[in-house]
């Protein structure tokens, strides 16, 4: 079982840190904002939920919302669990130890 | 301006089609959650960012198992629906042939509404079948992915015989008719007219929307397959 974080995973779970619970789309919009370069389609969030829900990094719980179509959908709405900030607490350690160790990032940053 | 317009509604068409595709591949779930941010998606940035995000939902949709094979297996019995069209288009051809020599119009409407009216009704058989897989999974036994592996040599065929079929059509519309022609040869000619004019009905079909009639036939076979589900479950 793999325990370390993809960069999709860690995003997600930041994003999560930051607020109490959050929908797919709230996330979205989260990421959006970020402008982290490059485009994360819902379904790569959504997925990635589920793994990290298996995991037990994410936990959830469904609610009714009506869409923009007027439709009435049960969404997911997630938290990040206590095993989930440590995984991202890792990610961190990692990703500034690249950034230490780097010959250009390091001396730049 | 033209342009614009254009592009949004072809952009409303594409975001249109992807959605219809999610929720009639992906797991109830998955659809839910992600149609519903697509909206969102669409409301805070357009229907560029939303069409993508659709595209990219829709193709993880189709690529994903047990997904490709609920797609393989609808696709399989949409194909196999054409089948008794094609048994009864020589007699139908037959039929046609004074008509379409007077009236290709009415004859090539006739045809289209026939074909129309036939893909309806293997839309409706492939998700009354779709359904029922569905619910087969949903009770922890994979057979998709199985039924998968099976369709796609089937499809692959279909298309190959498709493809070879409207190239013929072409072929015949394109070779210029000598002077001295059977009026066999121009009843021929003119039934392939009629099928060229299907083929550009059946384009219209798809880009303009108006396979709404499909949407509903499949959503009535979705209906009809969780009753006919639950009526075999409680007894």
């Amino acid at each position: 079982v793999r325990t370390s974080l993809g960069p999709n995973e860690a995003l997600i779970l930041s994003a999560l840190c930051a607020n109490s619970e959050a929908s797919v789309a709230d996330l979205a919009a989260r990421l959006e904002a970020a402008n982290i370069g490059r485009p994360v389609d819902d379904g790569s969030i959504y997925v990635a939920l589920q793994r990290m829900t298996d995991r037990g990094y994410v936990a959830s719980r469904k609610v009714k919302v009506v869409s923009a179509d007027g439709r009435t959908r049960e969404i997911g709405r997630y938290t990040i669990t206590a095993a989930g900030e440590t995984a991202v607490t890792q990610f961190l350690r990692e990703a500034n130890a690249v950034r230490y160790l780097h010959p250009i990032v390091g001396t730049s940053g | 301006v033209i342009h614009e317009i254009f592009v949004r509604i072809l952009a409303d068409v594409i975001l249109k089609i992807a959605l219809g595709l999610i929720e009639r591949t992906a797991p109830p779930d998955f659809s839910a959650n992600v149609i519903h941010a697509i909206h969102e998606r669409y409301k805070r940035s357009g229907n560029g960012p939303a069409v993508k995000s659709a595209l990219t939902s829709a193709l993880r949709c189709v690529l994903v198992n047990p997904a490709l094979g609920f797609l393989l297996a609808y696709a399989a019995l949409v194909n196999l629906g054409f089948e008794p069209i094609n048994a009864v288009a020589p007699v139908l051809t037959k039929v046609l042939a004074p008509v379409t020599v007077r009236y290709p119009l009415i004859a090539g409407t006739i045809v289209s509404a026939l074909v129309f009216v036939q893909i309806t009704s293997a839309f409706f058989l492939a998700s009354l079948f779709v359904r029922i897989i569905q619910q087969i999974e949903n009770r922890g036994i994979t057979i998709s992915r199985y039924l998968g592996i099976v369709a796609l040599p089937f499809l692959l065929l279909k298309f190959y015989q498709v493809l070879t079929q409207m190239w013929a059509a072409v072929v015949t519309l394109l070779t210029p008719a000598p002077a001295e022609a059977s009026s066999g040869a121009a009843l021929t000619a003119s039934v392939y007219i009629s099928l060229g004019m299907l083929i550009l009905f059946m384009l219209c079909c798809i880009v303009s929307g108006v396979c709404v009639g499909i949407g509903r036939a499949s959503e009535y076979g979705r209906r009809v397959a969780d009753e006919v589900f639950a009526r075999v479950m409680r007894s």
